[in-house]
């Protein structure tokens, strides 16, 4: 076949309606998953320190499970394994992106609580002790003093997590939900020009991942803690172990 | 005798089994500075957490202003705490808040203070330790000894009824030392009742009501301090001062 | 002079055979060609095509090109490719015709000719029973209806919930899934009512699962499927007519219909 790549075909992928919407979705999706999987993974990982053994035991095996597991076994779980159980999950309320919502957060949440359990133990304990000494209450030395510090050291990571998500959200396909990738396969094998279907998703993705870097960067200045002057200088955020990231 | 403060009765503290503090008391009445000194490992560092109620005892007690406080509920241990006012080795000062929101922290999360009461009451403590320029400047950005000065202005301006102060200059550069023995000794003439353990014996010398040695987990001596330097009693005192000196 | 007539009338009875042997053979359906050829084929469309679990290929049109080889007195071989891969593999020389349950399509045609072998109809599946009384294409109105994505069962049911619309009619909550296993598996789990796919893979999931699935209703228009090779293949083309036509005939093709319950009507 002779080498050659429909300019038009690409520009009419790219600016279709499928793809855009299939992209919003895609977004959507991974932001709220992302969101509500640090939220439970915040708890989870306060949750390793507690004193009460079946909390830690609870956290322990949440986390096993959710990360041993593929996503797509997860999603196909809530979706076809769930009506089995409960036959009320079979019925038209539960859509898939409910469904889809449920499953990555869940499973985002195993991810993000070794993460943000990481970002804590980062913290110096001193700080903790000065807070104590202060007379502080631990809820509050949480939040005014752990949290924001912890936080600087998560958001490269979570960064990460962002974009992994982004490209999860592609098996959602399997429970009838289309999204960007599903949109380009059903392009490409509607008219056999597959790499200017693919090359149109490509740029998608690749966009949305420059804007979260960019995202990204302007959170990490807003917690660099130096006056306004010394602001200019690009700040590093202090290493930390590498938390395990899986293919999954 | 004035009243006392701060007061620990026959304490007893162990960590993973080995004993640190072996029945160890200390009585230290309002506006008396007493100096602990003594090798490293003999639990100074333990008998100060447990004064300034940031560690449980395992026996004997603890008395701030003659009320005990080792059986209390965690919640009520949080309120004495502000009472106690701690300074660091290390410091400790928030790393994500200026020298000015490191001061008002404890006004605002603890005394329930408004942001700008708080901000001037700060500001004030700030100034009298000489740092009022540098109320924006984050940690990162001071020196130690102007970090240590923050962390004292910290704890002052909780108006607490004792201060403690754990090796203040100890993680200091040499020349930096000076200008923290500054502020302290300013607090003794102005009364604050204090515990202090250091190595910086002429300081001990110049500001101690009375000096404690202490060694492997117990007070092997306690004098003031022209007693203390030129005829301490106990042989191990002797040894260590011969040491140090 | 006798005894020549032995030898002549040998001679003659040999030149006779030779003719009428001749004559016969082109009945006989002549390999286009040498020894064998391959099929590009893709697996996942019971009961056309399929693999047991050991990875066997197995079906109507394996069994078929099989049958096609036994007329030409040819090994058929079985190449596995993706669906969306058939027609290039076809185009790049992989294999010297597509034979995978794929429609014959005006768009399909332009590039490739296709020989039609079987005609069959669209069909609704729904639960055994039939408990939400479809009838017919617009009793889906309002119903959960799962069918396989990037088909043309979806392009349909798009175009029948638009036309819903702008009757009035409340619309069908349509899910599409990556194949129709997953779809019709979807009746199974509770969730759909019904699935618009083709009366051979309806057939055969009746027959996987045996009083859970029925067939509701059979859209009167057929659909062929057929055999597409390569237009400058003009031999093949007229040996895979002439091939099809003698199976039908002699009845193979229906013994392999009845084989994999597929109506007979489709290969008539």
């Amino acid at each position: 076949m002779p080498a050659s790549f429909d300019t038009h075909v690409f520009w009419e992928a790219l600016t279709s309606g499928p793809y855009w919407k299939g992209a919003i979705l895609a977004v959507e999706l991974t932001v709220v998953s992302l969101a509500a999987g640090c939220v439970i993974g915040f708890f989870l990982a306060l949750g390793r320190s507690s004193r009460f053994a079946g909390v830690r035991a609870f956290v322990f095996f949440y986390n096993w499970i959710f990360r041993a597991t593929p996503t797509l076994l997860q999603l196909l779980f809530i979706w076809n394994g769930l009506p089995q159980l409960w036959p009320v999950f079979a019925e038209s309320w539960f859509k898939p992106f409910l469904a889809a919502f449920i499953a990555l957060s869940l499973n985002e949440a195993a991810y993000m609580s070794e993460i943000i359990r990481a970002g804590l133990l980062s913290v110096d304990p001193g700080q903790e002790l000065a807070g104590r000494a202060l007379g502080m209450k631990r809820r509050s030395i949480l939040r005014r003093v752990i949290v924001p510090q912890a936080v600087r050291i998560i958001i490269p990571p979570t960064g990460n997590e962002f974009i992994t998500l982004l490209k999860l959200t592609s098996l959602a396909y399997v429970i009838s939900l289309h999204e960007l990738l599903t949109a380009a396969q059903i392009r490409g094998t509607s008219n056999f020009l597959y790499l200017e279907a693919y090359t149109a998703a490509a740029v998608y993705y690749l966009v949305l991942v420059s804007i979260l870097m960019i995202v990204q960067a302007q959170l990490e200045r807003r917690f660099t803690w130096r006056s306004s002057a010394r602001r200019r200088r690009r700040v590093a955020a202090p290493a930390m172990p590498a938390v395990p990231h899986d293919a999954r | 005798m004035n009243d006392v403060v701060l007061r620990a009765a026959d304490v007893r503290k162990s960590y993973d089994g080995l004993e640190v503090l072996r029945g160890v008391s200390i009585e230290v009445g309002r506006g008396e500075v007493k100096v602990i000194i003594g090798p490293s490992g003999s639990g100074k560092s333990t008998l100060l957490r447990c004064l300034a109620l940031l560690e449980p005892v395992d026996a004997g007690d603890v008395y701030l202003e003659a009320e005990p406080l080792s059986g209390l509920r965690e919640r009520d241990l949080t309120a004495h705490r502000s009472e106690i006012g701690m300074v660091f080795q290390r410091f400790n000062l928030f790393q994500n808040m200026t020298a000015l929101g490191n001061v008002m922290c404890g006004l605002t999360d603890v005394r329930g203070l408004k942001k700008r009461e708080a901000r001037e009451q700060a500001l004030e403590f700030l100034d009298r330790i000489g740092l009022g320029d540098k109320a924006n400047s984050y940690p990162e950005e001071l020196s130690g000894g102007q970090q240590q000065r923050v962390a004292i202005a910290r704890a002052l301006v909780m108006r607490p009824k004792a201060m403690l102060f754990d090796e203040p200059t100890s993680a200091l550069d040499v020349e930096l030392v000076r200008e923290v023995l500054d502020v302290m000794e300013g607090l003794a003439r102005d009364g604050m009742t204090m515990v202090v353990v250091s190595h910086e014996l002429r300081f001990a010398h110049h500001v101690a009501s009375s000096i404690l040695m202490m060694d492997e987990g117990q007070v092997v001596e306690e004098a003031p301090p022209d007693r203390f330097f030129s005829a301490p009693s106990h042989e191990r005192t002797r040894r260590f001062l011969s040491l140090v000196e | 002079m006798k005894h020549w007539i032995g030898p002549l009338s040998l001679l003659a009875l040999i030149a006779a055979l030779v003719v009428v042997g001749s004559a016969g053979a082109s009945h006989l359906a002549k390999s286009p060609v040498k020894g064998s050829f391959k099929y590009c084929s893709d697996p996942t469309f019971p009961p056309m095509e399929s693999t047991t679990t050991g990875g066997k290929p197995v079906g109507f049109d394996v069994d078929m090109a099989t049958a096609i080889g036994k007329v030409w007195k040819v090994k058929a071989k079985f190449v596995q490719t993706a669906f969306p891969g058939l027609l290039p593999a076809l185009q790049s020389k992989r294999c010297n015709m597509v034979i995978s349950g794929i429609f014959v399509t005006p768009d399909r045609v332009k590039q490739f000719p296709a020989v039609t072998y079987m005609r069959t109809h669209r069909a609704l599946v729904v639960q055994a029973g039939n408990p939400k009384k479809i009838k017919g294409p617009n009793d889906l109105a309002g119903k959960n209806v799962a069918v396989q994505a990037g088909t043309k069962y979806e392009e349909y049911l798009k175009g029948l919930n638009d036309e819903f619309k702008s009757s009035g009619k409340s619309q069908m909550n349509l899910q599409s899934y990556p194949g129709d296993t997953d779809a019709v598996g979807q009746i199974l789990v509770g969730r759909a009512d019904a699935v618009l796919t083709q009366d051979t893979s309806g057939a055969f999931q009746k027959k996987q699962h045996p009083g859970k699935l029925a067939i509701a209703y059979l859209f009167p228009e057929t659909d062929a499927f057929g055999i597409y090779y390569r237009r400058s293949d003009k031999a093949l083309g007229t040996g895979l007519k002439a091939a099809i036509a003698k199976l039908k005939k002699n009845g193979t093709m229906k013994k392999i219909a009845t084989k994999h319950q597929i109506p007979l009507t489709d290969v008539k």
